[in-house]
This record gives C-alpha cells, sequence and structure tokens, in this order.
C-alpha cells in the first residue's frame, strides 16, 4: 500500500487518528485493548514516524502473532550524547531492582531485562537531556518495555514522557503535588463525608502519590492489569489518571471508615497506598470480537486486524449510567457556573456488547518473549454489560457481578475490597462526567499552569507541542504548577462537607509564601499574576476543546492556536520577569 | 500494669541504603533480595516489649531516598518522635548525605527527637567504606545513637530498635495518646507493607 501521499513531512497524519471515542470504549472491555496494544499504544502516543515504520515493518501486522524482534534492524534510537546525564547514577539503582513486580522465572533472564530496561533509560534521557528522572519512572517503562516490541519501546517511551509524563519529570514533586490537589477536591465533590475523613489524616491525599506519578504502574500487582489501566489512561487526557485515582480511593470507604473507628491515624496512609484487589472480568474467547476499527489505520493494518467492520459502537443517548441523581445534588450544594456532564465527548458513548457466553471463558497463563510470567488474556468477548456497572458514586465496595464467574485468585484475600477493573474503569469515567476538569469547584485553572500535560495535551498530535518544545517545558515549573493557594479551612468534622465548603470559597485566599524561593516573593506574586490571566484564557480554550467532539477540526485548531500563542506569551513574558529579576 | 507507649519514627537516608529492607526485617523478619524502590513513603507499626514488659508501639514512616522526594520528608519528620538515619557501610557517599539528614533534623525536627545513625548492609563487610570509628566518632559528636545492621542475616536490627525503644520512655514525653491508648487487648498489629499488593503468584517466581 501507499500512503505516502496521506503522510506529510513530520510522519504524522491525520489519517492515522485513532478514533479516540471506540477506543475508550474498547479500553473499558474486560482485558482492554488485548492483542492490538502493539498498534493502539502507538498510535495512541502519536507514534507514526516512517522511520519506525520502515525499519520495524511498522504498523506491524501482530494482531494475530506475538512480535518477534530477533531479525529486525537494529532500534532506531538516535545517536545518543555519550556524556552520561546526571541521574543515571539513581537509574542504575532503580533498574538493579526492577522486576519485582512482575515476576521473571530466571535470574539470568532477569539481569538481561534489567539491563536493556537500563538501556532503554538511559537513550531516553540521554536524548531529553532535560527532563529528570524520577524513582517510579522506570516502572511506567517497565510496563511499555514488556509490553511492546523493541522498536516500538524508544519512541512510544519518549512521547509519553514528552506529552503525559513531563509534569513529573522536571526539578521537582511540585507538579504532582498540584494533582494531588485537584484529587482531593475530586474526592470533596464525590463523598464529602469521607474526603473530610482523609482530610484530617493528611494535608494532601499523598497515597495516591505513587498512583499518579507512576501511572499506577508501581502499584497494579500483574502485567496484564497494568497493561490494561495503561489500555484506559492513553486513550484519554492525562488528567483521567486522577479521576481513576479517585475511583479506587472510593472503592474502599468501608476500610478506610472501619480504620477511622480503630483510629489508627497512620493505617489509612497504609491502607490507601496499597490498591484494593483487582481483577479482570470474565472475557470470552470469540475470534470475532477484535473491535478495532477506525483507527485511522492504513489498508495494510485493517487487514491485520480481523473484522474490523464488526465494532459495534453506538452513540446512546441515554448513558447507562444515571447521572442525573448526583448532578442534582450537586446543583443543589454547589452554586456557580454549572456544568454539563453531557458535553464530554467521551461519556456520552458505549461500546455496545457482545453476548455473554460462558462456556468460552478462559484466563491463559503463559510466557512472553521475556520470559515474563503472565496472567493474559486472548481476543476475547466481553462478558459484563456496561450497563449494569453500578452509577453512585459510593462505589460498591464489593463486585456486584455476582451473577458473573469471576476468576478468582486463590489468593485473593477474604478482608480486602474486590474491585473489578472493568466497573473501576466506568466509575472513573463516570467520576469524569459528574465533575469534569471545567469543573468550578476543582479549579484546576488555579492549581496546574498552561504548561502543565493537562492544558497542553491534545487528541490530535498535530496540537501538541512539538518534541522539544515540551522537553524544554519541563525548565519552567512555574508554568507548570502555580504557586500554591493556601486552602481555606477544611471542612468540619460534620458531614455537611458541600456547605462548608462553600463557605470556604467565599474566604480571602492568601497566597502561601512560597517555600523554595522566599526571598523572589515580589517576582512570583507577579508571575501569578500573569499566569492566572493567561491561564484563564487558556483555560476557556481547553473547555471548549474538551466540550467537543473530534469532528470540528478547523475551529478546534483555531482555537488550539490562540492557546498556542497564549503559551508562547506567556512563556516570554515570565522569561522577562526571571531577567528582571536577575534569576 | 505494664506500661505502654507509642512513638513515631521515620526513615531517612539516601537511596538504595536499606531503609525499607531494615522496616522489612524489623517488622516482619522478611528479607528480599530485590526490593522495589519506595515512592513517597510506606507506614507499618511494630510493637517492641521490653523486659520490664513495657511495650513501646512504634509508628514506622519509611520514606523515599532520592533527592526529589526530599520535600516531602519534613511531613515525615515534623511530629516524629525519633528518627532512624541510615548509610550503607560500602558506599561513603551514603555517611554523608546521613550526615545531611541530621543536620536537617536537628534544624527542623523537634528537639527532642532521638536520632540513630544507623550502617546498614554489614554482609557486605568485604566492600566496607565506612570504618565503624569513623561513624562512631560522629554519632557521638553529634550525640546520636549508632549500630550496624544487616537487613539481611538480621544482625543488629533488634538490638538498634530495642535500644531507641528503651531510651524514647526516658526522654521524650510520650505523646497523649500514645499514653492513654496503647495495643492493650489488641494483638500487636503486624506492619502492612504500602508498596506491594499481597499478591501471592508472585512469591514463587523469586529465585
Amino acid at each position: 500500500m501507499d500512503h505516502s501521499d496521506t503522510v506529510p513531512a513530520d510522519g504524522v497524519s491525520t489519517n492515522y487518528q485513532p478514533d479516540w471515542t471506540v477506543l475508550r470504549g474498547l479500553s473499558l472491555r474486560p482485558g482492554g485493548f488485548r492483542k492490538q496494544r502493539d498498534q493502539l499504544w502507538p498510535r495512541l502516543l502519536g507514534v507514526y514516524n516512517d522511520e519506525y515504520e520502515g525499519r520495524a515493518g511498522y504498523p506491524p501486522a501482530t494482531s494475530t502473532a506475538a512480535p518477534s524482534t530477533e531479525d529486525e534492524p537494529p532500534l532506531p534510537i538516535p545517536s545518543p550524547d555519550p556524556s552520561p546525564h546526571d541521574d543515571e547514577h539513581q537509574i542504575k539503582l532503580d533498574t538493579e531492582r526492577s522486576f519485582v513486580l512482575y515476576p521473571v522465572d530466571d535470574v539470568k533472564d532477569r539481569d538481561d531485562l534489567k539491563s536493556e530496561l537500563h538501556q532503554l533509560l538511559v537513550s531516553i534521557f540521554r536524548k531529553r537531556r532535560k527532563l529528570s528522572y524520577f524513582q517510579g519512572y522506570h516502572d511506567i517503562v517497565t510496563v511499555i518495555f514488556l509490553t511492546l516490541p523493541k522498536e516500538l519501546q524508544f519512541p512510544c517511551t519518549e512521547k509519553l514522557s514528552l506529552h503525559r509524563v513531563r509534569d513529573s519529570m522536571g526539578a521537582t514533586l511540585e507538579p504532582v503535588l498540584g494533582l494531588l490537589r485537584i484529587l482531593q477536591k475530586v474526592l470533596r465533590l464525590a463523598d464529602p463525608p469521607l474526603a473530610s475523613i482523609l482530610d484530617r489524616h493528611a494535608p494532601l491525599p499523598f497515597y495516591a502519590l505513587s498512583n499518579l506519578l507512576t501511572l499506577f504502574s508501581h502499584d497494579v500487582a500483574t502485567l496484564p492489569l497494568i497493561q490494561h489501566v495503561f489500555d484506559y489512561l492513553l486513550c484519554r487526557p492525562p488528567v483521567a489518571a486522577i479521576y481513576l485515582a479517585a475511583a479506587i480511593v472510593l472503592s474502599r470507604k468501608s476500610e478506610v471508615e472501619r480504620l477511622e473507628e480503630e483510629g489508627e491515624e497512620g493505617m489509612v496512609h497504609s491502607l490507601l497506598s496499597s490498591l484494593p484487589e483487582l481483577y479482570e472480568d470474565t472475557i470470552l474467547d470469540d475470534s470475532s470480537s477484535s473491535n478495532v476499527t477506525n483507527i485511522g489505520a492504513s489498508a495494510e493494518s485493517q487487514t491485520a486486524i480481523p473484522s474490523a467492520g464488526q465494532a459495534e459502537t453506538e452513540i446512546n443517548p441515554t448513558p447507562a449510567y444515571d447521572v442525573k441523581e448526583e448532578v442534582f445534588e450537586l446543583e443543589k450544594n454547589c452554586p456557580g457556573p454549572r456544568f454539563d456532564s453531557g458535553e464530554d465527548s467521551f461519556h456520552d458513548h458505549q461500546t455496545k456488547l457482545e453476548p455473554f457466553d460462558d462456556d468460552k471463558t478462559l484466563l491463559d497463563s503463559e510466557t512472553d518473549d521475556h520470559g515474563v510470567q503472565t496472567t493474559h488474556s486472548e481476543d476475547k468477548t466481553l462478558v459484563s454489560e456496561l450497563s449494569t456497572i453500578p452509577a453512585t458514586p459510593s462505589f460498591p465496595l464489593e463486585a456486584k457481578h455476582a451473577d458473573e464467574k469471576v476468576p478468582d485468585s486463590p489468593h485473593a484475600s477474604s478482608h480486602r475490597t474486590r474491585v473489578s477493573m472493568t466497573s473501576l474503569l466506568a466509575h472513573a469515567d463516570e467520576l469524569f462526567a459528574l465533575y469534569p476538569p471545567t469543573h468550578p469547584s476543582l479549579c484546576i485553572s488555579e492549581i496546574m499552569g498552561p504548561q502543565s500535560v493537562v492544558h497542553t495535551w491534545s487528541e490530535t498530535p498535530s496540537d501538541l507541542p512539538d518534541d522539544d518544545e515540551a522537553e524544554a517545558m519541563v525548565t519552567h515549573p512555574e508554568l507548570i504548577v502555580l504557586p500554591y493557594i493556601e486552602e481555606p479551612e477544611p471542612a468540619s468534622e460534620d458531614d455537611s462537607g458541600m456547605d462548608e465548603k462553600d463557605k470556604g470559597k467565599t474566604r480571602r485566599r492568601k497566597l502561601k509564601k512560597p517555600s523554595r524561593l522566599g526571598d523572589v516573593v515580589v517576582q512570583r506574586k507577579l508571575m501569578l499574576a500573569g499566569a492566572v490571566l493567561a491561564l484563564s484564557v487558556a483555560m476557556a480554550v481547553y473547555g471548549v476543546r474538551v466540550g467537543r467532539g473530534n469532528e470540528d477540526h478547523v475551529a478546534d485548531r483555531h482555537l488550539k492556536m490562540f492557546g498556542s500563542w497564549v503559551t508562547g506569551v506567556l512563556l516570554a513574558a515570565s522569561e522577562r520577569m526571571i531577567d528582571g529579576f536577575g534569576l | 500494669m505494664s506500661k505502654q507507649y507509642q512513638f513515631k519514627l521515620v526513615l531517612l537516608g539516601e537511596s538504595a541504603v536499606g531503609k525499607s529492607s531494615l522496616v522489612l526485617r524489623f517488622v516482619k523478619d522478611q528479607f528480599d533480595d530485590y526490593r522495589e524502590s519506595t515512592i513517597g513513603a510506606a507506614f507499618l507499626t511494630q510493637t517492641v516489649t521490653l523486659e520490664d514488659q513495657t511495650s513501646v508501639k512504634f509508628e514506622i514512616w519509611d520514606t523515599a531516598g532520592q533527592e526529589r522526594y526530599k520535600s516531602l520528608a519534613p511531613m515525615y519528620y515534623r511530629n516524629a518522635n525519633c528518627a532512624v538515619v541510615v548509610y550503607d557501610i560500602t558506599q561513603s557517599a551514603s555517611l554523608e548525605k546521613a550526615r545531611t539528614w541530621i543536620r536537617e533534623l536537628q534544624r527542623q525536627a523537634d528537639p527532642n527527637i532521638v536520632i540513630a545513625l544507623c550502617g546498614n548492609k554489614t554482609d557486605l563487610a568485604a566492600r566496607r567504606q565506612v570504618t565503624q570509628e569513623e561513624a562512631k566518632k560522629y554519632a557521638e559528636e553529634e550525640g546520636l545513637m549508632w549500630g550496624e545492621t544487616s537487613a539481611k542475616t538480621g544482625e543488629g536490627v533488634n538490638d538498634i530498635f530495642t535500644a531507641i525503644a528503651k531510651k524514647l520512655p526516658l526522654i521524650a514525653p510520650p505523646s497523649a495518646r500514645g499514653a492513654t491508648r496503647g495495643a492493650a487487648g489488641a494483638p500487636a498489629r503486624t506492619g502492612v507493607d504500602l508498596n506491594k499488593q499481597p499478591v501471592a503468584q508472585n512469591e514463587p517466581c523469586n529465585c
């Protein structure tokens, strides 16, 4: 096939764009993308470059065969800067103790894996020298490393780092603290009584730090489960991780309440730092179920996907989960601009599911190319219907799919909350719909700066910042997370969290003295003013983009250009200010 | 009736010196050759019963070692009764890092905090870079407790925590709740590892 006419010079074609709505539906299936990750993850990350295609036969027709990299040309990794990156010592320390979570049978195999992982990490940081390594980043990369064929590992890791994980790859942790503040606000909206307990235990939900920093890769216990989480995250905006973290916390409400009664302070942190026991809903073997279509695939890769035309995704005008009740509650309690949950492009769609056939239920355990033991699902059909997923934010603490055959772990601890991955992910979507990033109470515009991935990420690859530009953004932490604005007094211990919060909002906010740059308060304040002003514009742009399907590209492009302009002006202005203060 | 105390303990030290392994040995008497890095902080508890039947319950905050997590540390040492600052006897740079932590604790933490300097990995004594004399001298100068341990073999681990447990009730007034509510009536709670789900299928393959 020849698609050279559709591929512009930068190797990115709008033709290659995934159909985000379809993929979001697929990611909710038990098993997620299953065997199609080789194709889907690169597309979702914006890796379409002909360079990889030429070398590795990309787009790979690997939906039926396991990737084999043995006879392929060497990695298309750009010749690295030979001088070591500052973080290489730490990278070495962490890769030395990697592959703990997903056990490897053979010590030699593990040593080989470690060495390859180390090489991959070092290549990334030698090419993207402005990025900083953080402990836990190696967990993220491990998932890519164990999932994708070798030639895709570097470009996918690079894109993931630059456009989704970037906020955490600067010199400090502060951007992640910003994400934790948003999480705290989501929890306060979704379950004020629970949030009130949690707020009493810690000023921020630090127990979720590794969730947000490592995209759950440090915490999810098995490779198939973390792959499914990545399926979910990669076809949603980066901010989706916050909603997933919130869904996880909410699923443990009864455990938190029990600990609260027992008065064990640190145990709440301890409990919530580990995940509930996750499991996949039963998956059926069904060769006709590879419902990946409209991902902008070339003719070649479409033929590689069996029954591509069978995706049955329909726009459901009434979401399966009934959100009206909660919206009403919120409207009653929360003054201010209203959001419209129907605006979110990915929440009013639902993948229609195949009927349940429990004769073919199976989960396979096999060893993959890396010698890593995985419990791994073949292409299978979804069993449960999403419409059965419970809707209330008070999440079911026990699996509601009692009528289904659940692949039972013999080691399941009886007291730990069990949550099906499908219901967890659907609950995260539901939280996103109820309390979208544009929700006024989340104050995302007052927390994250215009150069946070929360604001720069786009479904359209050409709307993303250029890779080099993205890399440079980590050098301006003040544009990634805005200076911390002290919260009003937390809600009192009664359960009327909403009312308390609303009172709190009317109080005068006061600027906390910046801790790192105590001597340049004036400069920070100036920058804050500029950032907030420009950011409100940027947020308007973002809000419109979120609310828009991807059909209206022209308008979208204009808005994006405007957004880039705002960012550019802001960057220039902040540089001038920094120069002015002799920093 | 025997006395019951409850104290908050924080572990600090450079990355990969064995902080989490030390706690795992103390709390669960286990050791993993490969222990994943700590992100943020982990919380565990362990109760030590002294010869006079006094029981001391430690609420242990095990922190991440990488420099970038440093800004979180004050939250964990702020109200701590004691700190165990760990270095690796095979890495002299890790003792320098320990000194930095100790200076910070002396400046920022509760003035009554009990600080123990702990040289870990004595099972690797053949590669020793930090002599006992050097570390001990420094500890004496700064008025710190000092000990060497091997989380791998268990050598010295209980000794150092027991020494802290003996010293604390004499120095630091127990927190109000620690004095009134101990482990009475309830079996000593074993710690919970924050960073690992107890998925048993992970275990057999670590050979």
